[in-house]
């Protein structure tokens, strides 16, 4: 599904991606720790399309190159970013624009959209799984919201949206258990066989309630060490240090 | 530039007035940028760039029209500035009886006037005023559904002047919600010379809406004059787009205790429109609060101007006045200007003022695309979300959603 090889990026000030290695197949779940920057924001962001970097490497999404393709197209092509920290817009209500999101994604596949009514029994059956009270919905989008408000609705986007390929940038930082777990059940739930996720985390924290394949060790711009869930546990234990 | 401009003489009174008022006008001429008032605004020059006559001599003219407004509503209709139609049948036979509306007369409108400060415009307006209204509800008589004004201009008013007044005069413990619609579709070139008085009294209400999107070639200055009275508010909303040049100077007075108004304005403007919102809140007596929220978003060589004036007399303790303008700017070709003024001879008060501007924010444009949103579409989202915040405050449901429906409709921005 997700193929990186010798992904290099940099910015103005700073080379970030130093040749990074990475297949993602459907069905798979891949963890990427390591520590503060390491680069692991700025992989999702590139895999996402946001500019500002000079990128060199291949970086393929189903066989085609997303070098060649727009923000907005890598999204309803099936890529989806859970942002680390969720953008507050202002004046924009949250279900209307969840509902433009939705629609702007089956326009570009040519399906038909959705009418409001069906989308508003959409939206609260996969609110109500989240626990998100229906009146977020109809605020702001992401204004005013606390932290863990702002990450529940990263992942309700998820599962509305329904992408092939899920990046959640630190998605449990700023959560407490509570709502960690409510996170955690939402992206089980919508594991399954064709889709993917990348799950970008500082901590074993999570990974103890969404179980990866594989855990990937980033840092300084390259992945140093990969292997399965008993990785995270020994992290936990040494610290990235030990690894360097 | 040449203009044409004469007095009725068919009308007996006040002909000594008109006449000096004309050759005051004739005298300063159309108010330049050296007049502190007009500094960002060169309305001689917008003239001469304009138009190569003018003249106050237009046919009368009636034409059909269906309304546009689908809720319940009463509604005046105007053509060209003059009164023609009205119906408040609404209001049952007891409203019919607290309304008064009346085409205006020249009594009625020099008893308004009187205190008013004359620039070269109203000096205009006082000489050639010959159309308008003139609407007075009666103390204690509250609207059951809101007046909606249909102002029509016709295609004939190439190179013409209108010079109208328009008076609204509530009794105490009256209330009223009026919306404006400016329905010009046509490509006539003239200008719009309006005098706004309204009184609101004791205890009174007056929510005051105008709404304009379409593109027309109108060059409009209103100058209004409101006196507040105690316990009484005022609200003055202003959703302006597509008319050609714009100047708004809302004088103010809050005249007794706990008399407030708020004035909101959403200003969205594309090629090389001139638009200006000038305000003068004078607080004159103590508890008294103003509330101003100015935003703009100005693309395609368009000029947005904010000037707000905050008087606050010695006499008037416990005032409460805010004021902010925000500029949203799609590109450089565009300007943004916000003069903020307060005048505070009063020490225990609660004033302040903010601006701010900037273009599309990078990281909300990258937050929408990554949710599979066009880009054009996301900016219009961000745009949208920009003036929401002025729409959102309309207390009327009806008028807020009319307000909302036509944003959608005629938002529209080309990179």
């Amino acid at each position: 599904m997700l193929e990186i090889k010798n992904l290099k990026a940099e910015t103005d000030e700073k080379k970030i991606l130093k040749g990074l290695n990475l297949n993602i197949k459907p069905g798979e779940v891949h963890a990427i720790m390591g520590p503060n920057g390491s680069g692991k924001s700025t992989l999702a962001n590139i895999l996402s399309g946001k500019d500002g970097y000079q990128i060199s490497g291949t970086l393929k999404f189903e066989g085609k190159n997303l070098n060649e393709i727009s923000i907005e197209e890598r999204a309803q092509k099936g890529i989806f970013l859970a942002f680390q920290y969720p953008i507050e817009i202002p004046g924009v209500n949250t279900s209307n624009f969840l509902r433009t999101s939705l629609n702007s994604i089956r326009k570009s596949r040519g399906e038909k959209e959705i009418d409001a009514i069906n989308f508003l029994k959409l939206i609260k059956n996969k609110s109500n799984e989240l626990g998100i009270d229906e009146k977020f919905l109809s605020r702001q989008l992401n204004v005013g919201f606390s932290g863990g408000e702002k990450k529940k609705n990263e992942i309700l986007q998820l599962k509305i949206l329904e992408p092939k390929l899920a990046i959640l940038d630190e998605t449990d930082s700023g959560l407490d258990i509570d709502a960690l777990k409510i996170v955690a059940d939402g992206v089980n739930s919508y594991k399954n066989k064709d889709n993917s996720f990348l799950i970008i985390t500082h901590y074993q924290r999570l990974l103890n309630f969404i179980k990866p394949d594989y855990i990937h060790v980033l840092s300084d711009g390259k992945i140093i060490k990969t292997g399965t869930k008993e990785l995270g546990n020994e992290l936990e234990k040494t610290g990235y240090k030990k690894l360097n | 530039m040449a203009y044409n401009f004469d007095i009725d003489y068919k009308i007996k009174n006040f002909v000594n007035e008109r006449k000096k008022s004309l050759s005051e006008f004739e005298k300063k001429g159309f108010p330049n940028k050296k007049i502190e008032e007009w500094k960002f605004t060169d309305l001689n020059k917008i003239i001469k760039d304009n138009f190569n006559k003018l003249s106050n001599k237009i046919k009368d003219e009636n034409i059909k029209f269906t309304p546009e407004v689908t809720f319940e509503h009463n509604f005046i209709t105007l053509v060209n500035g003059h009164l023609k139609e009205y119906n408040f049948d609404l209001e049952g036979k007891q409203g019919k009886n607290s309304i008064t509306l009346k085409k205006i007369n020249h009594d009625e409108y020099f008893k308004n006037i009187g205190s008013i400060e004359k620039n070269s415009m109203l000096n205009l307006n006082i000489a050639l005023v010959d159309c308008g209204f003139q609407l007075k509800i009666d103390d204690n008589y509250n609207f059951k559904k809101p007046i909606v004004i249909y102002n029509y201009f016709t295609k004939n008013l190439d190179n013409k002047i209108i010079n109208n007044s328009e008076i609204i005069n509530l009794g105490k413990n009256a209330k009223v919600k009026v919306l404006e619609l400016f329905i010009n579709q046509n490509h006539a070139t003239f200008f719009k010379n309006t005098l706004k008085s309204y009184r609101v009294s004791e205890d009174a209400s007056l929510n005051y809406y105008f709404v304009n999107l379409k593109k027309n070639n109108c060059f409009s200055y209103n100058y209004l004059k409101a006196d507040i009275f105690k316990n009484s508010n005022f609200e003055n909303f202003i959703f302006s787009s597509g008319t050609k040049f714009l100047k708004s100077d809302l004088n103010i007075n809050l005249l007794d205790n706990n008399s407030e108004c708020a004035i909101n304005s959403g200003l969205f403007l594309n090629k090389n429109i001139h638009q200006e919102i000038k305000t003068h809140i004078n607080h004159l007596k103590p508890n008294t609060r103003s509330n101003q929220n100015i935003k703009k978003v100005l693309s395609s060589g368009s000029k947005g101007i904010f000037q707000g004036k905050i008087f606050v007399d010695s006499e008037a303790q416990k005032t409460n006045a805010y004021q902010i303008s925000k500029g949203l700017i799609l590109d450089e070709k565009s300007d943004f200007t916000t003069k903020p003024e307060l005048e505070i001879y009063a020490d225990d008060v609660k004033c302040s003022h903010g601006s701010t501007s900037g273009n599309i924010d990078k990281n909300l444009l990258f937050y929408l695309r990554s949710r599979g949103i066009n880009k054009m579409d996301a900016i219009k989202i961000i745009i949208k979300g920009f003036l929401e915040s002025i729409i959102t405050d309309i207390a009327d449901k009806e008028i807020k959603d009319l307000v909302d429906r036509h944003l959608e409709k005629n938002i529209s921005y080309e990179n």
